[in-house]
């Protein structure tokens, strides 16, 4: 089966069963960590530590000035949260998601890292148990 | 069944790691946590191995040894110890903090915890009930650690945690204050020997407590341990090995726990030892004495300071 009627059949599911919010995190780190190499996956098992020693914001800036591999992960993180949060199905960019995080309330802003936990947890087990080379 | 009961406060004066095993989370070898609140804890079985092996350490009489915490598995004279040492729960919690350095957080629900805890094994405490909180909300009994600042022409009094800020409720609780005094003076050794090496901490106890509601308390509980990569470094070039990276977590320096320390009388059999001598034997070997709980002992992890608050 190509990845691409994979992820066609999920979506579909998903329409017609309800997921529990887990298997929609799972199912998200799934599809993406599909593409990933072995940099991104050694990028995703850091950075669950790195925002909780540094802060969301701060990793998010650290990401998009690194660029590569770690904006890459940081896009398929900013696009969860989004469509979490804000129920739009997109990365919003990063000038936008850094201006709503500012703008952001304190609960928010904590509970937008709380999700990033959430789903890094399975980003970065993902992206290791589909990346095995 | 036990008949002297005693509260066991352990105040970590390093990182801590009581480990839970390998995990599938965010870090690959998490603290132990309770499962309903999350906050961090020991287990009992960890608090009475490091109980077991301070007593082994500084006590000579080793069929004492035996009959205080029981016989090793595989022995003849099977019996039941006279020391129960229960799981220990959170107190309060250090954050970090624009003013005054840190706080020792807490929260409503880990106080009436170890109020419940300490009335069930006898230890009265007459902390006076704390005003409700909402989300957002703090109380302090220190005016220090606030920070004023205007919105809408109104002035307002925040406290500031990591990146976070708190609308001050009461900037000097006083049924707060009450709850910090009784910590000073009992969860927190007097003295070391001649040294009064805790004055410190316990003015700070007593003066920068803070409570945060339940679920602005349980963001740090669970997001402001100290969490340290380790990787393997190859002898031969001095840089790290590929492969080698793993994310350990440690319960912070300044954290306080409680757990309940329960005795009987002796069952060994021979000589049985009095539950009021047994509490005395523990008591005379730990309280205000250096324990060492957790893993990564050889890298200075898991040094507590302990006290026993007799019922």
């Amino acid at each position: 089966m190509s990845a691409h009627t994979h992820t066609h059949t999920q979506t579909h599911q998903n329409q017609h069963t309800r997921l529990t919010l887990e298997q929609q995190r799972a199912q998200d780190a799934w599809n993406k960590s599909a593409r990933y190499t072995d940099k991104h996956r050694n990028f995703a098992k850091s950075m669950p530590a790195l925002i909780m020693n540094s802060g969301l914001m701060q990793v998010l800036a650290f990401c998009h000035e690194k660029g590569g591999e770690h904006e890459e992960i940081a896009q398929d993180l900013r696009h969860w949260l989004n469509r979490r949060f804000n129920g739009v199905d997109k990365d919003p960019g990063f000038e936008v998601f850094m201006e709503m995080l500012l703008l952001a309330g304190p609960r928010q802003y904590q509970m937008a890292t709380t999700e990033a936990f959430a789903w890094l947890k399975w980003l970065r087990q993902m992206a290791s148990a589909r990346n095995t080379r | 069944m036990f008949q002297k009961h005693a509260a066991l406060f352990l105040y970590a004066v390093s990182p801590v790691h009581m480990g839970a095993g390998q995990a599938i989370g965010v870090i690959d070898n998490p603290i132990q946590r309770e499962r309903h609140t999350n906050h961090p804890c020991f287990a009992g079985s960890g608090i009475k191995g490091a109980l077991r092996h301070g007593f082994a350490a500084l006590s000579d009489d080793k069929s004492l040894l035996d009959r205080l915490f029981g016989p090793e598995a595989g022995k003849s004279d099977l019996h039941a110890g006279a020391v129960s040492v229960g799981d220990a729960q959170l107190v309060a919690f250090p954050v970090r903090s624009l003013k005054g350095g840190y706080v020792y957080a807490t929260c409503p629900t880990a106080l009436e915890r170890a109020r419940r805890l300490l009335s069930l094994i006898g230890v009265q405490v007459t902390w006076p009930p704390l005003p409700d909180l909402n989300e957002g909300e703090c109380l302090l009994a220190n005016p220090a650690l606030t920070t004023k600042r205007t919105e809408n022409g109104k002035q307002a009094s925040v406290l500031h945690l990591e990146a976070f800020e708190y609308v001050v409720k009461e900037e000097k609780c006083e049924a707060l204050e009450s709850i910090g005094n009784w910590l000073k003076d009992n969860a927190l050794p007097q003295q070391n020997g001649k040294d009064e090496a805790f004055e410190y901490f316990r003015s700070k106890i007593a003066s920068d407590l803070v409570v945060l509601s339940d679920t602005d308390f349980a963001y740090f509980s669970e997001h402001a341990t100290l969490v340290e990569p380790h990787v393997r470094i190859n002898d031969a070039t001095g840089t790290a090995d590929d492969g080698g990276l793993f994310y350990t977590e440690n319960l912070p320096p300044e954290s306080l726990l409680v757990a309940p320390l329960l005795v009987s009388r002796t069952r060994s059999g021979k000589d049985d030892i009095a539950p009021e001598a047994v509490m005395g034997h523990i008591k005379g070997v730990i309280d205000g004495k250096l324990l060492q709980i957790g893993g990564d002992a050889t890298t200075g992890r898991g040094l507590v300071v302990a006290k026993v608050v007799e019922g």
